[in-house]
């Protein structure tokens, strides 16, 4: 009776050191996941603030594109109003290609693109996208390392009890990207 | 897969212990080893009759612990400042915020270290023109990513970031502390173990070689040792950390095309950075001192060289990609070089005609101010004004001055430089991406001493034919104009910066162009083309045509 009533405290002390370090285990990577959302956000409001500096420049080069500008500008202020990841999404989506259209334009004005300002303004740009995209990726890759843990046997009995929800993963499409390739033979 | 500061900080405690535990434990061999002949060689002299066990665990023990301070001390003061004493060593220097290569460089440093997590990374550059990439970094989490010129000369943007990548790869991974560690431990004194040797020889062969021999021979085996240590401790730092750098770096950028582009490239290229590079070589992408063991598979190449054969670690880079060695080869192209354009400078009115100019060997005028600017007035023309009936430089006259500046199409310096020549405000514009000053009259180019070296690394600019027959020429008439200049020293300019005279001479005897230098400022003057001149010849001689 006696071992039996050692080996049930041993149970359960082994029991609460393994929960212990899952509950550490995952905050710690809720935590990151947080920092590397964090991370995207800072990112974000970069290239809002730089578009405008954008729209500027380009304004007094082209007269007759004030469509694709006007198109920059709104897609700037639905991107900044979003909130959640979803709508998020959507509008940083938006906004890329609108990006896009406008710097195709650009290529037809020769002043505009050897202007000093805008050349800066442009590998700002690129910079700021190409760190859109890595913290991007850190964010998926951690959010999917969280998201297995808790999905994972056995942390996924204990992780509803802690309130560990899974994170969704934040995918900004190329919507270029998105068609097929074309094939000629 | 180490990834995050938590992950090296783990990593951190056991690299030091490990190389720590090494370095007492040779230096208590060799200590122990010279103790126990330097014993034998004694009782062989005082008594010869009883040979006793010559090993005594006493004495080990107190070998032993004056080790456990030898090697402390070593310890503390190589490890003090490690990166500033490497980055010193190579040569590196910060990049220049106004120069567009140097930005670029900066913002992918930026963009690669938001892929890893947030890790800190400084940049630095070196002035060269071989193609390398280094890192470091030390205890307390400071790290350091260097390129040389001439790689951000010869890659592109996604290539440049591959690099980065594979160097951050380094950093993140704690491979860039072990190898700095042992490269500040042991590496840096090479350099030093070099001039040691060469002062051994040297005074060896002279007559009087006395007490400094027992000196230096002294300090020659204590470095010699040093080096055999760097020796054996490359011989553990296994070629795999930079498969393993390579990996990540493709985990980071998603590219594994741009970075096999980026290594083919540097394998292709001069890689050498200095003469003290191979004691350094750990910290480099590729090793910089190209030797046939490297390139080499095999058990003995691979325990002794630092890095792997360039082709096994394109082959497997090119298998991620599902591509090959020869359809790479194609998809390098030479990088397009921007064809060269004519400035247009637009011009005002102003009537009243006062002036004389002295053009096409005779006195022309008068003429307005318009006329004469429309004439081909600069500020070194020969001018006279008709009721003074005085003949002066167009910069003599305030008049004319005053006409110059107010023409000026660019902007102008915050610091004043004057054009030598013109006496007309130098702008500040772009060279290859390099910043220099410039004089919007007479074209004359001021550019410090490292931003030439940087412009030399670069090749954005195709050369107009003038300038390449212009070259030519002046390669054909080294010879007479050398025997000719040789032992004058001419001063002709004043440097637009402290005033004083410039010394006027060829560039170098391998670049015999005449430019004027500054001393004291380490500036130096260019004519109009003479700067396009001399990197006509410099990448002339790079590509083996001179």
């Amino acid at each position: 009776m006696k071992l039996l009533l050692i080996v049930l405290i041993a149970l359960a002390v082994s029991l609460l050191f393994w929960l212990i370090v899952t509950y550490n285990v995952l905050v710690r990577l809720r935590l990151r996941v947080k920092n590397a959302w964090a991370q995207i956000d800072v990112q974000l409001k970069r290239r809002h603030d730089l578009i405008p500096n954008l729209v500027e420049i380009a304004k007094g080069y082209m007269q007759y594109e004030k469509e694709t500008l006007e198109k920059v500008i709104k897609a700037r202020t639905q991107a900044t109003q979003a909130t959640a990841i979803k709508e998020k999404q959507d509008a940083e989506n938006f906004l890329t290609s609108a990006l896009r259209s406008l710097f195709a334009v650009v290529e037809r004005y020769p002043d505009l693109k050897a202007n000093q300002n805008m050349l800066k303004l442009h590998e700002e740009l690129t910079s700021t996208e190409n760190k859109i995209s890595f913290a991007r990726q850190y964010y998926n890759d951690e959010a999917t390392r969280y998201n297995t843990s808790i999905k994972s046997f056995p942390t996924n009995i204990v992780a509803p009890v802690f309130n560990f929800k899974g994170e969704e993963l934040f995918e900004l499409e190329d919507l270029a990207q998105k068609e097929p390739p074309k094939v000629s033979f | 897969m180490p990834y995050s500061f938590i992950d090296i900080e783990r990593q951190k405690s056991w690299i030091i212990k490990a190389v720590f535990l090494f370095l007492v434990i040779f230096y208590f061999i060799v200590a122990e080893l010279i103790w126990l002949i330097t014993k034998l060689f004694f009782i062989s002299e005082s008594s010869a009759i009883k040979a006793p066990s010559i090993f005594s665990p006493i004495e080990a023990v107190v070998v032993f612990f004056i080790v456990l301070i030898i090697a402390f001390i070593h310890w503390h003061f190589s490890t003090k400042n490690m990166i500033g004493r490497i980055l010193e060593l190579l040569g590196a220097v910060e990049p220049d915020p106004k120069d567009s290569y140097h930005y670029v460089f900066k913002n992918v440093i930026d963009e690669v270290s938001v892929a890893t997590g947030g890790t800190k990374i400084r940049c630095y550059v070196i002035p060269t023109s071989s193609l390398n990439a280094f890192a470091v970094s030390d205890f307390k989490g400071d790290a350091v990513i260097g390129v040389t010129e001439g790689l951000l000369g010869k890659l592109n943007r996604s290539q440049l970031e591959a690099v980065v990548g594979h160097e951050a790869a380094h950093i993140a991974s704690g491979d860039s502390l072990l190898t700095t560690i042992t490269c500040s431990l042991f590496g840096v004194y090479s350099a030093l173990f070099e001039g040691v040797s060469r002062a051994l020889r040297k005074v060896s062969r002279g007559r009087r070689a006395g007490g400094i021999v027992i000196y230096l021979l002294i300090i020659y085996i204590v470095l010699l040792i040093t080096q055999v240590v760097n020796f054996l401790l490359n011989m553990f730092l296994s070629r795999q950390k930079e498969y393993r750098a390579d990996a990540i770096s493709v985990r980071l950028t998603r590219n594994p095309i741009s970075l096999a582009e980026a290594l083919y490239t540097i394998s292709r290229g001069w890689r050498g950075v200095g003469q003290i590079s191979n004691s350094l070589s750990p910290i480099f992408i590729t090793n910089p001192d190209y030797n046939k063991l490297e390139e080499s598979q095999g058990v003995i190449s691979n325990a002794l060289s630092t890095h792997p054969p360039i082709e096994s670690r394109l082959n497997i880079l090119l298998d991620m990609a599902h591509s090959n060695i020869s359809v790479l080869k194609e998809g390098i192209k030479p990088k397009q070089k921007i064809p060269i354009g004519e400035g247009i400078v637009e011009i005002k009115e102003e009537p009243k005609r006062e002036w004389l100019i002295y053009k096409d060997n005779s006195w022309q005028g008068p003429f307005h101010l318009e006329e004469l600017f429309n004439l081909g007035l600069n500020p070194n023309s020969w001018v006279s004004k008709l009721d003074e009936q005085f003949i002066k430089r167009a910069s003599e006259d305030e008049v004319l001055n005053n006409a110059f500046s107010n023409r000026l199409t660019g902007k102008t310096t915050e610091e004043g430089y004057i054009c030598p020549q013109c006496r007309q405000p130098l702008g500040e514009v772009l060279y290859e991406g390099a910043p220099v000053f410039k004089c919007y009259y007479c074209e004359g180019i001021l550019a410090n001493r490292n931003v030439i070296s940087r412009i030399m690394a670069r090749e954005d600019f195709a050369f107009s034919p003038s300038i390449a027959k212009s070259a030519e020429v002046v390669l054909k008439t080294y010879a007479q104009r050398v025997r000719q200049d040789r032992l004058r020293v001419v001063y002709e300019l004043n440097c637009p910066r402290c005033k004083s005279k410039m010394w006027r001479g060829f560039y170098s005897y391998g670049y015999p162009i005449e430019i004027d230098r500054c001393e004291t400022c380490q500036y130096t003057w260019f004519d109009k083309d003479e700067l396009e001149t001399l990197q006509y010849l410099f990448e002339k001689f790079k590509s083996g045509g001179y």
